[in-house]
């Protein structure tokens, strides 16, 4: 078996264990916490995962109500616990003694994963439909005019921009704009972020219509961002699914990637194995024929392969040689 | 705002599944209630697979590239080795984690990961694409891509929750947290027949006025009763002779 072989092989195994793994601790928390209903429960499973695998940047990440709750504040002091090194293992404890993996990495996480993508979640929810940019950013359409008005309240604390349009706002020069005011608005709350903005805006960024680009400061630091994986399978795998859609192109992909070796298809149910080739052994054991000698015999073709080759039609020279006598 | 009846305890474990299981129970045993770690955010949109002639054209026409011929890569020049072949960028499997995430959590990487889950691919499949292009680029060795799968797909789920989409795990197991099992659907048979028998038991019983509590009924009602109390009976119990 070949390198790629085994590491399919091994991807296999890993992923269906990993998955009867999840499938087994919700259902064991399924029967300890009654009269939660299961999607919750599942939700609360994801999440905390999240947190934990992400050193407890994934609160930051996905933004929304849980960073300031007070299950996000507490997940926040398990997080520091877990960065401390006290929650999942510190020198002391066998596991980490075994150089168990998981507790090595979980015991120091990373703290800085997911800094800077706080505001990045709220454009997941407009993807889905359940938001839309102009809501969380504050704008109201005009039914009447079809044009979108700033709601002050939501996004600026200054009332000049009142009643303006966002085009009249992207239309104004660096300095008239909501980047003079220094006021920026986080896409994820809708609310006006604390600390002064640039005056002009960052380069590439040139208009501050787009919760996206204000958001551009994280969005900088991604070298490609539209290559996930870096390779074409990878994000072949990814935008076949967002773009044409269908589990269809997607498992054909992971089949590709993931399946093990191919093998011959016969009649009915049967899959190809050893004892085809049975017939061939016991006519090499007949003859004497040793296996190592196999491409020194003719095997193919209706004629016994042993007196073929020994017509003149398989001795004929091919290619003048000299002779010496 | 609940009130935290205890502290953080620590918790060991293998494996993330079990340490997401593990604090839950804490949190919930703490005072929180589920509502205060997830909110509700109304129905879920599901992620069911489509049939799309178009992407199924675009696999087609990968598939008819070619794959190397066997023993290709014995021909290779060893002064020139696959990515694979070099030693891994991310040594430590921590960092690795740590570059996957803040790849997956880019805005774009979100935008095709929901749009992934919302068109029915599953979140095993998708872990396994990533790290597996990871390991063909060089970027990880096979030991650290089979251990990051865990870590991963919890990445991913979270994502698709907070989408709030209702994905696939493994395959086309959409519906299979929502359904009941059997187990659990013998329990909910039980807990109707023990209802059932207690009401059918209680129906029996004759409606005794002296034993009713004065003080919850006005007097009036209290008075009917005694005047109908022959009468009331319970639905399935026996007429008299």
């Amino acid at each position: 078996m070949g390198l790629f072989s085994k590491i399919k092989k091994g991807l296999k195994k890993i992923k269906k264990k990993v998955v009867g793994g999840i499938k087994k601790q919700f259902k064991r928390l399924k029967k300890v916490v009654k009269k939660v209903t299961k999607s919750k429960l599942f939700k609360a499973i994801a999440t905390i995962g999240a947190i934990i695998v992400t050193g407890g940047a994934a609160i930051g990440a996905f933004g929304g109500s849980l960073a300031s709750s007070t299950f996000g504040s507490w997940m926040v002091g398990a997080s520091n616990t877990i960065t401390g090194g006290t929650l999942f293992g510190t020198g002391g404890n066998f596991l980490a003694q075994a150089g168990n993996f998981t507790t090595k990495m979980l015991a120091k996480p990373f703290a800085s994963a997911g800094k800077a993508i706080g505001s990045v979640a709220g454009g997941v929810s407009d993807l889905t439909r359940l938001t839309t940019k102009q809501g969380r950013m504050g704008y109201r359409l005009d039914e009447a005019t079809g044009k979108y008005f700033v709601d002050t309240e939501k996004t600026l604390k200054a009332g000049s921009l009142k009643g303006q349009t966002v085009a009249e706002l992207k239309a104004a020069t660096p300095g008239e704009n909501i980047m003079a005011i220094g006021k920026g608005v986080d896409v994820t709350t809708g609310e006006v972020m604390a600390g002064t903005l640039q005056s002009a805006p960052p380069s590439g960024f040139s208009t501050m219509s787009s919760g996206q680009e204000f958001a551009g400061d994280a969005a900088k630091a991604v070298v490609d961002p539209k290559s996930l994986t870096g390779s074409k399978w990878g994000d072949f795998a990814l935008q076949t699914g967002a773009s044409v859609g269908g589990s269809i192109a997607t498992g054909y992909a992971l089949n590709e990637l993931t399946a093990g070796d191919p093998t011959g298809q016969m009649a009915g149910l049967a899959v190809e194995g050893r004892e085809p080739k049975d017939p061939l052994r016991i006519y090499q054991a007949e003859r004497a024929m040793s296996f190592n000698d196999i491409y020194q015999n003719l095997l193919y073709g209706p004629a016994d392969p042993f007196s073929a080759a020994s017509t003149e039609l398989y001795k004929q020279q091919t290619i003048g040689m000299p002779s010496y006598a | 705002m609940p009130k935290i009846k205890k502290e953080i305890r620590p918790i060991v474990s293998d494996n993330v599944s079990d340490a997401a299981g593990q604090v839950l129970t804490d949190a919930l045993d703490s005072g929180f209630e589920i509502d205060d770690i997830v909110s509700d955010r109304g129905p879920k949109i599901r992620g069911e697979e489509t049939f799309s002639q178009e992407g199924l054209d675009e696999i087609v026409n990968l598939s008819s590239e070619g794959a190397p011929i066997p023993g290709q890569s014995l021909t290779n020049d060893p002064d020139q080795p696959y990515p694979w072949e070099k030693p891994a960028t991310f040594a430590n499997p921590r960092e690795a984690l740590n570059e996957i995430s803040n790849l997956l959590l880019q805005p774009e990487a979100m935008k095709n990961i929901v749009g992934a889950l919302a068109n029915g691919a599953a979140v095993a499949d998708l872990s396994t694409a990533v790290l597996y292009a990871k390991f063909f680029e060089g970027e990880i060795n096979a030991d650290t891509m089979l251990l990051l799968v865990e870590p991963v797909m919890y990445l991913m789920m979270a994502i698709g929750e907070e989408a709030n989409i209702q994905y696939n795990i493994e395959g086309n197991d959409l519906d299979e947290f929502e359904m009941d099992d059997d187990e659990e659907t013998q329990e909910k048979i039980d807990e109707f027949k023990n209802v059932f028998s207690k009401i059918k038991k209680g129906g029996s019983e004759k409606i005794e006025p002296e034993k009713i509590n004065t003080n919850s009924l006005p007097q009036n009602i209290l008075d009917r009763v005694k005047e109908k109390s022959p009468e009331i009976r319970g639905l399935l119990s026996k007429e008299e002779e």
